[in-house]
């Protein structure tokens, strides 16, 4: 009963903001923005870039407020908008080149027993190149498949999965270096 | 390619993140989406405005095509009025040249300027040729003692006056002729309804070519309210 009225009061928002309501888009912004900040600080490192990425997507949203069908989940909806903002504004300012690359190993990185704190995370994320990082992002994190990342890259499928490849590999060897930071071994 | 555990672990992390982004950001989001609204609510605006000239374009057009079809239209009915009154003066000549040898002379004549009239068409050649149908006309009809004398009113329509000194008719015949008018007298008759002065008919060209468009129309109405009154008219009399 209770996801059901949340359901209606949701709708009942998103009418409002579609409406022009001021009060309603501050509350869906109120609602979202930190979320979304974290979404788009994952593809870009510089946060007041990411802050500005979020809030050109959040015109977005609201200017497209009235195509949402609710389908699906609105924050799902808002978060495709974020990534699908952040990968053009990596493209038109970085313009990534990937090498047509398709070898990769199925390797299994599963030792990962310490606890990271989330800046460490991110760290290992930003050391990544541009290229892997978008591809790791959108398939370890968001869930694409190797199919949705080549459309929405413009790669070959064999590409995001060299891409991916490396990318946990180079992930493995700084989780390694990390450890062994913490540990004082290094 | 699964995801393992070191995809999963990061995955979970991030997730759950949070930035909270600046207190002005808000602000800023705030004033985009206020000159987007702006913007939009000026577009249709200036939709409006583009539509305006197309409008007035439209419209001078029609007016000009309205002002140019009554223009060539008076000019025409010019023209024809004039082609009118020498057609009604032949057939007053042609009356006369049973009774006078010179008015035939004079017919004659005519008959050579109308020719030339048709063939020129041109307003101005007509005002004066018709002058000169009308004074050929008068002058031979006053030197022989006419029976039937036209005047030429130079304000109102043509007349047919009889002389009642010169004409010797018994009271018998005139009652006869008048209870039996023949069929002649009767289309003379309604010639002369019909006849129309020729300069005074130019006059009221040239006047009206510097009457108003409006005041064009209103005459242009009243001319033809008074063709269809004389026709019913000539019809009730038929």
């Amino acid at each position: 009963m209770k996801v059901i009225q949340l359901h209606h009061q949701e709708k009942e928002l998103i009418q409002l903001a579609i409406e022009s309501n001021r009060q309603a888009q501050q509350q869906i912004y109120s609602q979202f923005s930190a979320k979304m900040l974290g979404v788009c600080r994952q593809y870009i490192r510089d946060i007041h870039q990411a802050e500005d990425i979020l809030l050109t997507a959040f015109m977005k949203v609201f200017t497209n407020l009235k195509n949402f069908q609710h389908n699906g989940s609105f924050e799902g909806w808002i978060r495709r908008i974020m990534i699908n903002e952040c990968i053009s504004f990596v493209r038109v300012q970085k313009k990534i080149k990937y090498i047509e690359d398709e070898t990769y190993f199925e390797e299994s990185f599963n030792n990962i027993e310490s606890q990271f704190s989330m800046d460490d995370i991110q760290f290992l994320i930003d050391s990544l190149p541009d290229g892997y990082k978008m591809v790791f992002n959108l398939y370890a994190i968001e869930g694409f498949k190797h199919q949705e990342i080549a459309i929405l890259l413009g790669i070959s499928e064999g590409t995001s999965k060299s891409q991916l490849s490396h990318a946990r590999k180079m992930l493995q060897s700084q989780v390694n270096k990390l450890k062994n930071y913490e540990y004082g071994t290094e | 390619m699964e995801p393992n555990k070191l995809d999963t672990y990061i995955k979970e992390q991030l997730q759950s993140r949070e930035i909270q982004p600046s207190e002005m950001a808000w602000s800023k989001l705030d004033a985009m989406l206020t000159a987007a609204g702006s913007s939009n609510s000026e577009q249709p605006k200036q939709k409006i405005e583009r539509k305006f000239p197309w409008m007035y374009i439209a419209a001078s057009v029609a007016g000009f095509l309205l002002i140019g079809t009554v223009y060539f239209s008076q000019k025409s009915n010019g023209i024809d009025n004039l082609n009118n009154e020498v057609v009604l003066e032949n057939g007053i000549t042609t009356e006369f040249k049973k009774e006078n040898s010179e008015v035939g002379k004079a017919d004659d004549q005519l008959n050579e300027v109308i020719g030339k009239t048709a063939v020129k068409g041109n307003i101005l050649v007509n005002k004066t040729i018709t002058r000169r149908e009308k004074s050929i006309v008068n002058k031979s009809i006053s030197n022989q003692n006419p029976i039937i004398k036209v005047s030429i009113n130079n304000q109102k329509l043509e007349k047919k006056s009889i002389n009642p000194q010169s004409v010797v008719v018994s009271v018998d015949e005139l009652l006869a002729a008048v209870e039996n008018p023949s069929k002649r007298e009767m289309q003379s008759q309604q010639n002369l309804i019909v006849r129309v002065n020729a300069t005074n008919l130019l006059s009221e060209v040239d006047g009206e070519l510097e009457l108003s468009f409006r005041e064009k129309v209103i005459n242009k109405v009243s001319k033809n309210f008074q063709t269809v009154k004389v026709a019913l008219s000539n019809r009730n009399l038929e």
